[in-house]
């Protein structure tokens, strides 16, 4: 095939195309379409709207586990420094029972005298004086 | 986080394409310089056959994209404007290359791809039609 047999071969594909392609616009501006097409069409809409929706409820279920995590780390520091409170506290606990030990046992000493004994203990634990 | 991302019915390199075969189409009609290709190869008539219908399936497409909340119609005359628009194509790219062969490699190249890209977006266009026929029963 020469030049023009290809261009002439081209023509008459392209006048094909193009006549194919006139008729198709006509018939899909005439043809009617019944309620379930509309309805179909709508469904697209209603489709687009629930995606909408979708992304935003999972945007807020994001937004919600954001913040029970920021509450769960909160409540663990709180928790770390009521121990070591506890633990502050036990010490004390300890060291005031000792010194009622110590107390207890010089009281029931025979050679104990009051000048010895008010020498003796002092103003109290630590923490106390 | 998840991100719902729902694909628009615009895309820019079509609505481009349309345009321009639309400003083309009516500069080629009413008198703006003819290809070198054409004019050694096609006749006066043909070549207005041409040029109507590069403006026309240009418009055609463009109109077909836009056309509102009528999915169904809308994509039908969107596939008719890129039929008509990829046939008047077809005979540009078919010239350019027998008249300019190896030097036609960037014209007749992207013209052949904007022919392909038009024929299949039509067949997209026309399996998404069949499934909305098979969702809603209708032929």
């Amino acid at each position: 095939m020469n030049a023009d047999d290809w261009v002439t071969l081209a023509q008459v594909v392209g006048t094909l195309m193009g006549g194919g392609g006139l008729v198709a616009v006509v018939r899909a501006v005439m043809k009617r379409r019944p309620a379930r097409v509309a309805a179909h069409v709508q469904l697209n809409q209603a489709t687009l709207e629930w995606a909408a929706k979708l992304e935003a409820s999972a945007d807020r279920a994001w937004n919600r586990a954001e913040e029970a995590e920021r509450k769960a780390e909160e409540a663990d520091l709180r928790a770390d420094k009521a121990e070591q409170t506890a633990r502050r506290v036990q010490v004390q606990v300890d060291e005031l029972a000792r010194y009622l030990e110590l107390v207890l046992r010089l009281i029931n000493d025979p050679g104990m005298t009051m000048d010895r004994l008010r020498q003796t203990v002092g103003d109290g634990p630590v923490h106390l004086s | 986080m998840p991100i719902v991302v729902v694909v628009g019915r615009d895309r820019p390199h079509e609505v481009a394409l349309n345009v321009w075969a639309i400003v083309i189409g009516v500069l080629l009609t009413f008198g703006a310089p003819r290809p070198g290709s054409m004019a050694a190869l096609v006749g006066g008539g043909t070549f207005y056959v041409f040029s109507v219908g590069l403006g026309l399936g240009g418009l055609i497409a463009l109109i077909g994209s836009h056309w509102g909340r009528d999915v169904e119609r809308s994509l039908e005359i969107e596939r008719a404007g890129l039929i008509i628009l990829a046939g008047a194509l077809l005979v540009y790219a078919v010239a350019v290359t027998v008249t300019f062969r190896g030097q036609a490699l960037v014209a007749g190249g992207l013209v052949t791809a904007w022919v392909w890209a038009n024929i299949r977006r039509s067949v997209i266009i026309t399996r998404d039609l069949q499934r909305v026929k098979r969702k809603t029963g209708l032929q």
